[in-house]
């Protein structure tokens, strides 16, 4: 056999294994219908369960899935997170077999498929690489810990889909609803993991302190000896919050949570997971060039969901 | 104005498209030239016709030419054209051409790879790549059998119309015709040109 003819069917092969891929994977990718004449997208991850997208479900009543065939299946909400972008359905009578999941993390440059099912139950396919990785990143409802950046095409009604990989595991849920319509996606391993308290209570629980803060550098004179140059000036606190029971003051600098350097907001919220909700949590603050040591009970996060 | 035929230009150019599968396909792909700057492509069905898109044939019957990857210009007429196809077959009076292999779209499948050859904004022989993202169908008139098209992330622009989409073995598998909302090109099936024409190539 010739390097010439090696090449080619090297291409071909390559080809039948994106297709295969595609057909593996849309298996678990269903049509949600939760808004008026725009469908988008679902992955089925555990039986009679199926993940979408947030901002695509805008009604609650007459929210149904379909999958390739068979007729459309009433669906119930059962939780949402704006921070995610990510719902849950639960679909009674659903047949389908969970989506694979990719055994590793998606790494950048790899191969990857945004797949949907928009309109008409097709399966829809686009195809690019994962661009990036990044978070944690603001986003509606809060601080999602990270996401999946791909150039692969988000055909409308790809928001809920699956970017998956060249053997058709998922490696995300696309939403194009994170961040100004860029294809992103929600890491498998964060999406089904957010699932778990979707399904159970509705809702993902999120720290909260109740403070509002900004990044300061402080000056060597006032670093309480400490040799650390920044830290949170606390400019807000809330009301009936953690940190105003505490007796936190407005002006305290926050230098430490758990022992740990704190120097901007958003890595201190991605710090405050849902598993801190209801623990007792260690600060230090400078209060008047002071250190001060304060405890306290972390909160759940209010305004959790429309 | 050959040598760019080995250039994949889109996402995919990092795959490479190995050159002999252009090599088996190129000779029968052509550049159609009417009065209009830009141009179009066209897929070599016979020795002696060729097909491209309807649109970029209306309007020009008079002053076409189609112009081989090798530069060899042909004068053409349109003997066929189909509105509601967006079909035309030319005819290259005494040219020797190159027939395109043209395969069977009826086994495209959703996922698999595609390559685009054209001429987006007048740039000759550009190639670009992509997945097939659907098989979509649309009803005919007068037909109880619904037309189909082929849906692909290739990226296409005006000078692409009429050119091949060929899979990855090289073969003719589609007719690039449009765009539909900025990515999602539109390509008539090889299928559908094999029995407009009631021939095989």
């Amino acid at each position: 056999m010739t390097q010439v003819t090696d090449t080619s069917d090297s291409l071909s092969a390559l080809s039948d294994q994106l297709a295969d891929a595609v057909e593996r994977a849309g298996r678990a990718v269903v049509q949600v219908n939760g808004r008026p004449r725009r469908p988008s997208s679902g992955v089925v991850y555990a039986p009679t369960l199926v993940l979408a997208a947030e901002h695509a479900i805008e009604r609650e009543d007459e929210l149904t899935v379909e999958t390739a065939s068979g007729p459309p299946l009433a669906a119930q909400l059962v939780g949402r997170d704006l921070t995610s972008d990510l719902a849950v359905l639960r679909v009674p009578g659903l047949g389908t077999e969970p989506a694979q999941v990719a055994s590793m993390p998606a790494r950048v440059g790899q191969f990857a498929l945004a797949v949907g099912r928009p309109a008409g139950r097709e399966l829809m396919a686009s195809i690019g690489i994962v661009s990036a990785i990044g978070g944690p990143v603001r986003t509606r409802g809060g601080m999602l810990d990270q996401y999946i950046r791909t150039d692969a095409t988000p055909y409308p009604g790809f928001s809920g889909g699956g970017l998956i990989d060249a053997r058709g595991a998922v490696l995300g849920i696309l939403t194009t609803g994170l961040a100004g319509g860029a294809a992103l996606a929600v890491p498998t391993s964060l999406a089904w993991r957010l699932a778990e308290p979707l399904a159970r209570q509705g809702y993902v629980p999120r720290g909260w302190l109740g403070i509002g803060s900004q990044p300061v550098r402080i000056p060597a004179g006032q670093q309480a000896g400490r040799g650390h140059a920044t830290g949170l000036l606390i400019v807000e606190l809330a009301p009936e919050s953690p940190a105003l029971r505490s007796g936190l003051l407005l002006g305290d600098i926050l230098v430490t949570l758990n022992g740990q350097a704190v120097d901007d907001g958003e890595a201190l919220q991605a710090r405050l997971g849902g598993e801190h909700v209801g623990r007792t949590v260690v600060v230090q603050v400078l209060r008047g060039g002071t250190l001060v040591t304060v405890e306290l009970t972390v909160g759940q996060r209010p305004g959790r969901a429309r | 104005m050959s040598s760019v035929l080995e250039a994949p230009g889109s996402r995919l150019g990092w795959v490479g498209v190995p050159p002999e599968v252009l090599e088996r396909v190129r000779p029968g792909i052509v550049r159609v030239r009417g009065r209009g700057p830009a141009g179009a492509g066209g897929v070599v069905w016979r020795r002696d016709a060729v097909v491209t898109n309807h649109h970029v044939v209306a309007g020009a019957r008079q002053a076409l030419r189609v112009v081989c990857v090798d530069g060899r210009a042909h004068a053409a007429r349109v003997v066929e054209t189909s509105r509601r196809l967006d079909l035309a077959l030319l005819e290259v009076p005494g040219a020797d051409l190159a027939p395109a292999p043209i395969g069977r779209s009826a086994r495209l499948r959703v996922g698999e790879l595609v390559f685009a050859v054209g001429h987006p904004w007048g740039q000759p022989w550009v190639v670009t790549a992509g997945v097939v993202s659907g098989i979509g169908t649309v009803p005919v008139p007068g037909r109880a059998e619904p037309g189909s098209y082929i849906r692909s992330d290739v990226h296409l622009a005006p000078g692409n119309s009429g050119g091949p989409l060929l899979d990855a073995r090289g073969e003719v598998v589609g007719l690039n015709a449009m765009v539909i909302g900025g990515d999602l090109a539109i390509a008539i099936p090889s299928d559908v040109v094999r029995r407009w024409l009631g021939t095989e190539p």
